[in-house]
């Protein structure tokens, strides 16, 4: 990396939005393919009605729900790298946090579709924001419910902040490489930036403010995502471990999300001298550190549900695995291992068992290795969501209450659609924007001396003086 | 009328070099501005640690946050009260949430507004070339470093001198 000069740089970032390749526009297809299945699916399950769905008595959170916590939970590795890393001063952190960082606005844009999919008569969306009806009685503020619209509305302006002063910078070095209409958008952009010292000064200030206060936030959310569910009675979702359980899951899945988006990011524009090996590495044992928390949370949920002594979590956290009570139905009958089973065995498989080769030096140092542990790992967390959500909404404390949930076509396609959605905003993204920081680059890199010494040797003449 | 700007200004290549001249400018006391493609702090130990009062429309934003965020659960539940159960009808824990979301969401939007708005306060009390030669130079946001002087013609040999004697690349003066 220390060959690298200011100038380089900025071409080598800025190459990569001149004229794209063919497989651009294939990803491009492939991802807009996925968005148009997702928007006829809701056209379809807003005509029909969420009847179309699988959700119903008593599983009223299913599928969507999934979705929500997911999506969020993707986000927070782009905050945890653009705050977080920031804040400890990670070295291998510039190359990653700018697309880390518009991993998040488009992962959280994403969930925030979900509140919307999920209440059914869509044009009554607008009842979520808190404002008091016509004989003003306002909304529970104790509700966790309206905890998670302020905290997930708070988490998308910030991060569209942090995402937006971050980039200003960039836009005002591609505004001086720009021309015609080009120069004209990011002239606009670049909020008049002419990096003068006057302008630094307050922004690497503001900077480490924001920096700050997207720290707790970034731990808030999914603390406050989790409460949706620990502050019910229902079995399986109240428990306190679930805010930090919730927490390390987002950065586990998020930072998976941003090896399954870094590695194409290097290999289509030829960035392996900046998104280096080291760097990546150093994200995967972010990721193995993280599966051992998640893991160890696993078994505190079914150690507490034996070791309380309450019967109806034993009964959960049998069921979760195993089926019906003394049943072991997935090992004992054939064809009866069930959608909850299959959820709990995945996210076992893929979340604690996948990364353990993350161990191994060569395997993290190995692309493909890491994108398909990457890949595991985004299936997993996916699957721990639904388990979560799905299981202990199909056995509460009344047996009457228990009931079945296999999600429909309509919802499939728009679990397609979010991802489509995503990966459509992302791809445009990289397209128009800078994926790699280029400012935060060169502040990364060995500045051009003129003496070998450097600023050590103007340094002692100071001293001197 | 008076132009809004008189002075020198200079491009330079290296870093050690810029951080010196810049040094000699400040201790002589002269009116200048620095101009760099990232924030180096080798420039900023140069300028003599200058501050910024930023942190003080975050903490006067933040703090109205918690009080909105505190105050406005809290007059909700009073001016229409719904007891339930023995719970307290202000219930701080759970008016905590928005305290501290009030509390980031208006310090960071306020944060990031006023990195700009004094951004562009300082730049009109400091003056920054207006040449045409200074506009379509456009290498202060690639690979070179960038000191501008306001001074009158007189100052201004000695502060080329300065330059010249550390490897400034170009030096414009504007009179």
């Amino acid at each position: 990396m220390s060959t690298i000069s200011y100038g380089d740089v900025n071409e080598d970032i800025l190459r990569t939005m001149e004229r794209p390749k063919p497989a651009f526009f294939l990803m491009l297809i492939g991802t807009l393919t996925a968005l148009i299945i997702g928007g006829i699916s809701w056209a379809v399950q807003i005509d029909v009605g969420l009847g179309l769905s699988g959700i119903n008595h008593p599983i009223g959170w299913g599928v969507y729900i999934t979705n929500f916590v997911f999506w969020i939970g993707i986000g927070h590795a782009g905050t945890l790298i653009s705050a977080v890393f920031f804040l400890t001063r990670a070295p291998w952190r510039a190359p990653v946090y700018r697309a880390a960082e518009g991993m998040t606005v488009f992962a959280v844009m994403t969930a925030g579709l979900f509140p919307l999919l999920h209440v059914g008569r869509v044009w009554y969306a607008y009842w979520l924001i808190p404002y008091p009806n016509q004989r003003m009685l306002w909304v529970n503020f104790k509700s966790p419910l309206v905890w998670d619209v302020f905290a997930v509305s708070t988490y998308l302006t910030i991060s569209v902040t942090f995402f937006m002063v971050g980039l200003v910078p960039d836009l005002a070095a591609m505004r001086d490489k720009a021309t015609g209409l080009r120069k004209l958008i990011y002239t606009f952009l670049a909020l008049g930036w002419n990096n003068s010292y006057h302008q630094w000064m307050h922004y690497a200030r503001g900077y480490l403010l924001l920096a700050a206060f997207a720290t707790p936030l970034v731990f808030s959310v999914h603390s406050i995502v989790s409460w949706d569910f620990a502050m019910s009675m229902v079995p399986g979702w109240h428990t306190t471990i679930f805010a930090p359980y919730f927490v390390a899951g987002a950065i586990f899945s998020g930072l998976a999300m941003v090896i399954t988006i870094a590695i194409p990011l290097r290999m289509i524009f030829s960035m392996k001298h900046y998104i280096t090996d080291h760097v990546l590495q150093s994200m995967a044992k972010v990721i193995l550190f993280t599966s051992i928390i998640v893991g160890y949370a696993y078994a505190t949920e079914f150690f507490i549900a034996y070791y309380s002594g309450v019967g109806f979590e034993r009964a959960l956290f049998y069921f979760r695995p195993f089926g019906e009570p003394g049943s072991l139905a997935p090992f004992r009958e054939k064809g009866s291992f069930s959608i909850p089973q299959l959820a709990f065995f995945l996210m076992v498989f893929c979340n604690i068992i996948a990364p353990l080769p993350l161990w191994r030096w060569k395997i993290r140092n190995n692309a493909a290795a890491l994108f398909v542990i990457a890949i595991l790992i985004n299936i997993g967390m996916w699957f721990e969501r639904f388990n979560i959500v799905v299981s202990s909404l199909q056995r509460d404390f009344n047996p009457a209450n228990w009931g079945q949930y296999i999600p429909q076509p309509v919802e499939i396609g728009i679990t397609l659609g979010s991802f489509g959605f995503f990966f459509t905003l992302f791809i445009l993204f990289t397209r128009a924007l800078p994926s790699v920081a280029i400012a935060e680059m060169k502040e990364s890199l060995p500045p051009p001396n003129k003496h070998e010494a450097g600023w050590r040797e103007f340094a002692t003449e100071r001293t001197e003086d | 009328m008076r132009k809004p700007f008189q002075g020198i200004w200079g491009s330079f290549a290296y870093l050690d070099e810029t951080s010196y001249v810049v040094e000699k400018l400040r201790r002589e006391g002269k009116d200048y501005s620095v101009l760099s493609p990232c924030p180096r702090h080798e420039l900023y130990d140069a300028m003599g640690r200058p501050q910024s009062r930023l942190p003080w429309i975050t903490l006067v934003f933040g703090g109205l946050g918690i009080f909105f965020g505190y105050a406005l659960p809290s007059w909700t539940a009073l001016d229409w009260v719904l007891p339930v159960s023995g719970k307290p009808i202000v219930g701080i824990p759970a008016f905590t949430i928005f305290g501290f979301e009030l509390m980031v969401l208006l310090a960071g939007v306020s944060t990031a507004v006023a990195i700009f708005l004094m951004g562009h306060y300082d730049l009109l009390r400091y003056r920054m070339p207006t040449s045409k030669q200074f506009k379509k130079y456009t290498r202060f946001s690639d690979d070179r470093f960038g000191v501008v002087v306001r001074c009158g013609e007189s100052e201004a040999d000695e502060v080329e001198k300065l330059m010249r004697e550390h490897s400034v690349e170009e030096v414009v003066r504007e009179f």
